[in-house]
């Protein structure tokens, strides 16, 4: 068998294993106790209590429609996707396709995240209740940690670095630098730019969505909610703008030291270095920031775990 | 944060009004705070657009807010706005007390005494 023809079947195992995945939790998700655990490990994570029982039902029932959402999403996408990416593994590489893979499920988390912050109120305004608002305008910094607000750009800007030193060595000296190498680093960072772009204006929407709450604690809530979307729009332009990073420091790295100029899969192993390292770094603290804003007092109380006292038989035969 | 009670007999423009005076004068918006657009605050408190944009102008009129064109609306950086006002007020009240012929003693006593009641009203029952 030739290797396209191995790639192909390679890539139709690997799309038939991811597709499993959302499979699997939309059926899982159908139990109602799968996504009680769900919140209460938010509720953990978040460090705020839900204080009713209506605000816990609504927290569950949101965690389970996103989730669900999401794997739609991922389900649907890899379906009509899998011609073209079937079509791009006969010519393509097993990273690149773990790219694209990469790129489609990232895309498709973060749309149906924004997406439900947008469409989905927490709770129904009801007239006769109370309204809670802030009191200034909020914006990215005051939902995310300064280091979360920043990479995005960071990462934008020495992609654009790297990809004009990439680009400027290629009409230099066209030997050393391959063109495809040189395009596909110009192509990622145009990617990487709309990406970032589209972040920016998805921020502005979702910050611009009214809050319907009584009390602070339905505001803080509606906060991790949109501290989250906020951090999936972040997380996708920070990776997003790791593949021109990727790419052009492979291309960077190894264009003086390799015999021949280096291809474009060669250059495109540090990409997911960096990809895996966004990941990382995004997913530490999360919804800590939304929730610090709020008085010490919605904190739950640490619960420890104290073993039952155990009455001993009194007898005399110990 | 700002709190509107729909069943409350005070108006939601005093209420909003009052709340933003006090979070001002207490420090918890120093001055330089950007304030939510007049449709975001009236979708977050289920209120008419023209009921927040009136307590706007209030607050903007008494200076302890300024809007700046598009960029939007800020607490005032004066942090002498409410002395600002308060000598305004007095200005016109002694006016008035000229216009009226009041003693000035009398005229002091009548300040004392509402200043008295209005203490007596914040405390708490």
């Amino acid at each position: 068998m030739s290797f396209e023809f191995d790639m192909i079947w390679f890539t139709a195992v690997l799309l038939c294993a991811l597709a499993l995945v959302p499979i699997i939790y939309l059926i899982v998700s159908r139990r109602r106790d799968l996504s009680a655990q769900q919140a209460a490990q938010y509720e953990r994570s978040a460090r705020l209590p839900f204080g009713t029982g209506e605000n816990y039902v609504r927290v569950r029932e949101r965690l389970r429609r996103r989730g669900r959402a999401a794997m739609w999403g991922v389900l649907t996408v890899l379906i009509v996707g899998s011609p073209v990416i079937l079509w791009g593994a006969s010519w393509g590489s097993p990273l690149f396709l773990w790219l694209i893979s990469l790129s489609i499920v990232i895309g498709v988390l973060t749309i149906s995240s924004v997406a439900e912050t947008i469409r989905d109120q927490l709770r129904a305004p009801r007239t006769d209740a109370p309204r809670v608002a802030h009191s200034r305008q909020l914006t990215a910094r005051d939902y995310l940690q300064p280091w979360r607000c920043f990479l995005a750009p960071i990462a934008l800007g020495a992609a654009t670095a790297g990809v004009a030193a990439v680009l400027a060595w290629w009409i230099a000296q066209p030997g050393r630098i391959r063109t495809d190498v040189a395009l596909w680093c110009a192509g990622s960072l145009v990617f990487a730019i709309i990406v970032f772009v589209v972040m920016r204006v998805m921020e502005r929407v979702v910050l611009s969505r009214a809050q319907v709450a009584s009390d602070d604690l339905q505001l803080a809530w509606d906060d991790l909610f949109r501290a989250d979307a906020l951090w999936t729009l972040r997380s996708a332009a920070t990776m997003a703008a790791a593949l021109p990073l990727g790419m052009a420091t492979g291309a960077l790295m190894l264009a003086p030291i390799a015999v021949t100029s280096p291809d474009l899969t060669t250059i495109m192993s540090p990409c997911t270095v960096l990809i895996a390292a966004a990941q990382v770094i995004y997913s530490l603290g999360l919804g800590r920031m939304a929730a610090s804003r709020y008085p010490e007092a919605f904190r739950p109380q640490r619960r420890r775990f104290t073993p039952p006292r155990v009455a001993v038989p009194q007898g005399d035969g110990a | 944060m700002i709190v509107i009670d729909p069943t409350s007999p005070t108006p939601p423009f005093e209420q909003l009004r009052a709340q933003y005076v006090a979070a001002i004068a207490s420090g918890e918006l120093p001055p330089g705070s950007r304030l939510p657009t007049v449709r975001r605050l009236a979708g977050d408190l289920g209120l008419a657009p023209g009921t927040v944009a009136r307590a706007y102008r209030e607050l903007e009129a008494t200076g302890l807010i300024e809007t700046r064109g598009r960029h939007g609306t800020f607490v005032s950086v004066d942090e002498n706005a409410a002395l600002g006002q308060i000598q305004r007020a007095a200005a016109a009240f002694a006016e008035q007390v000229r216009g009226l012929r009041v003693d000035t003693d009398q005229a002091l006593a009548a300040v004392m005494a509402a200043l008295k009641t209005t203490e007596t009203d914040e405390l708490p029952a």
